[in-house]
This record gives C-alpha cells, sequence and structure tokens, in this order.
C-alpha cells in the first residue's frame, strides 16, 4: 500500500490506469502531457502552506507512459492540460470523498488546455479520474481526508 | 469577413471571470478555441444572434448564460437564476462533451432524458445552430457536404421533438 505522493504511489496509479482495459480501449492514441499542480492549503499535513507539488501525467498510444513528480512547475511548453487544486481537493479526491468532475465544474480544480480534446476524449478522462478516486489503494501516513 | 479574406473572430468574453464557476471557465476556453478552429467556425459564431443557458446535472446551482451577440460572445454564471424564456440544456459533463464532439446526437440524449432542454418552438432553429456551432469538427477547414441521411433525418427527428415537446406538458 503505497503512502501518497511518494515515488511508489505514482507507479501504482500508473499500474492502476494502464491495467484497466476501459481505459486502453478509450484513451486517446495520440500524446497527450498534463500536470497536476497541487497547492498547500495550510490544511492537507503532506503539503505544507504555500508550498506545491508537481506531478506530470503524459499519455501516449492509449496507455500512460509517464506518471511521476516534477521537481519544479511545468514551463508549459509541450504542455496540454494543467490542473491545480488545493491540496485539500486531491487529496479528498483520492480517499474518494470528492467527486473530480463535480469539482471541475464548480472550480474547485482549475483546468486549462485545448477544451476541444477534452471534450472528444471525456470518455477516457472520467476513467481516468474515477480510477484515481475510487482505487482505494492509497496510505495516509499522517491521517485521512477529511481533516478536522 | 474583413478584406484579406480572413473571418474576423468574435470576442468572447467571460463576466466575473475572477469568481466564475469551472463550468464557465471551461465553456469560456471551449468557446475561444472553438471559434479560433477554423473561419467556418469564426463565420458560424459571428451569424448567431440569441442566448442559450448551459446548466450542470451534477450540480444545478452551476449555470452559464452564453449570448451571441454577432462579433462578441458573453458568458456568465447565472446560478439558479430563472432563465426566463431564454433556451436552456442541461446535462452531465459526459453528455455535453458526447454532443459537442459527435459522439452522440443531441435528440438521442434528449430522448434518453440524458439531456433536458428547454425552449420555444421559434428557438429551436437557433439551438440547432447553436449545437452545430459548438460541435468539435475533425480539424479540416473545407466546407463539408451534408449527407442525404441528414437531410432526411432532420425533418423527421424536428417532429419528434416537437411531438416530445407536447406530450411533455
Amino acid at each position: 500500500m503505497p503512502a501518497i505522493y511518494s515515488d511508489a504511489w505514482y507507479d501504482d496509479m500508473k499500474a492502476l490506469i494502464n491495467g484497466s482495459a476501459e481505459f486502453k480501449k478509450l484513451a486517446p492514441k495520440q500524446r497527450a502531457v498534463m500536470t497536476l499542480e497541487v497547492v498547500g492549503d495550510g490544511k492537507s499535513p503532506y503539503v505544507p502552506s504555500g508550498a506545491e507539488l508537481y506531478f506530470l501525467v503524459v499519455l501516449d498510444g492509449g496507455e500512460v507512459a509517464e506518471y511521476r513528480a516534477l521537481p519544479e512547475r511545468h514551463d508549459g511548453k509541450g504542455l496540454g492540460f494543467r490542473f491545480t487544486a488545493p491540496a485539500t481537493v486531491w487529496e479528498n479526491i483520492a480517499a474518494g470523498l470528492l467527486d473530480p468532475i463535480t469539482c471541475g465544474l464548480r472550480g474547485q480544480i482549475k483546468i486549462r488546455g485545448d477544451m476541444r480534446f477534452l471534450m472528444q476524449n471525456a470518455d477516457a478522462v472520467k476513467i481516468l479520474v474515477d480510477l484515481y478516486g475510487r482505487q482505494g489503494r492509497t496510505e495516509w501516513p499522517q491521517g485521512k481526508p477529511p481533516y478536522a | 469577413m474583413v478584406g484579406s479574406g480572413v473571418t474576423e473572430r468574435p470576442r468572447v468574453e467571460l463576466i466575473g471571470a475572477d469568481s466564475a464557476s469551472g463550468l464557465a471557465d471551461l465553456l469560456h476556453q471551449f468557446l475561444e478555441q472553438t471559434v479560433d478552429a477554423s473561419d467556418q467556425k469564426a463565420e458560424a459564431a459571428r451569424a448567431l444572434r440569441g442566448a442559450v443557458v448551459v446548466r450542470a446535472a451534477e450540480d444545478e446551482a452551476i449555470a452559464v448564460r452564453i449570448a451571441f451577440q454577432g462579433d462578441r460572445i458573453e458568458l456568465r454564471d447565472i446560478g439558479t437564476e430563472a432563465t426566463g424564456s431564454t433556451p436552456s440544456i442541461q446535462g452531465d459533463f459526459l453528455s455535453v462533451a458526447h454532443v459537442t464532439s459527435g459522439q452522440a446526437s443531441p435528440m438521442a440524449l434528449v430522448l434518453s432524458r440524458q439531456l433536458r432542454v428547454s425552449f420555444g418552438l421559434g428557438q429551436l432553429p437557433f439551438l440547432f445552430r447553436v449545437l452545430g456551432f459548438m460541435r468539435v469538427d475533425d480539424g479540416s477547414d473545407r466546407p463539408r457536404r451534408v449527407p442525404v441521411l441528414v437531410l432526411v433525418l432532420v425533418p423527421v427527428l424536428v417532429l419528434v421533438l416537437v411531438l416530445v415537446f407536447f406530450l411533455r406538458k
């Protein structure tokens, strides 16, 4: 059981997504690069207030080619999407407590990128975020959401 | 059209952008990218006059009014505000995405109740044109021929929609 934001957790998420036959069937075949930005909000015990974590997800040929932490914010070159949200929002999603699509519609997750591509690949996006939210495999060494 | 032969793009503006809902923000980006996609899309947007409300099925308090004003497209959050006589479309993210990407027919989704639409009969042509404008093409900028099947099916589907409209009352 990998701890959230650990290297093993990123590897596990990648394996989980690539193990989904449904995702493989619906995932875009062209390369898509996205970054998830986790902003410390003073509530999450994993990301200090004011700090940020970044991770990169690269889809290529219908599967996840990369799912790893980034040492710094992506400079935007070659980037298809940027998803930004407070750590508490991401962690509540990973714990299955919040629906990521509703968070996106409410603006709790800021999305920047090619919306036409997003619409064309909405089924794959839905599977991706559902896998993230329903995996139930994440370990929470400093406490699990909801936070007090 | 301007003298250079390039269609002038309508300006897409999100009112209250700093506090906008995610749906308004997504639609704002989507419409900007759509009018930039081709001259045909820009022309189609400039020809539209009227407004439509898009409401999220996931959260009924999220609704965005899109006003097509020729050289300008204005979006603003209206929340739970009454839509009055403005036509409205309500659906979940996947249904809206399926319609805009051409993976599903709006009519089929209306009949299966995945999309809920509200409109006056006279607004139907406008709604069709809005949906046609928002539909993501394959990237081609060439004028497309309308298949014969579509020409035959459209009047039939319009008739079905009219019947659904009256039976619902």
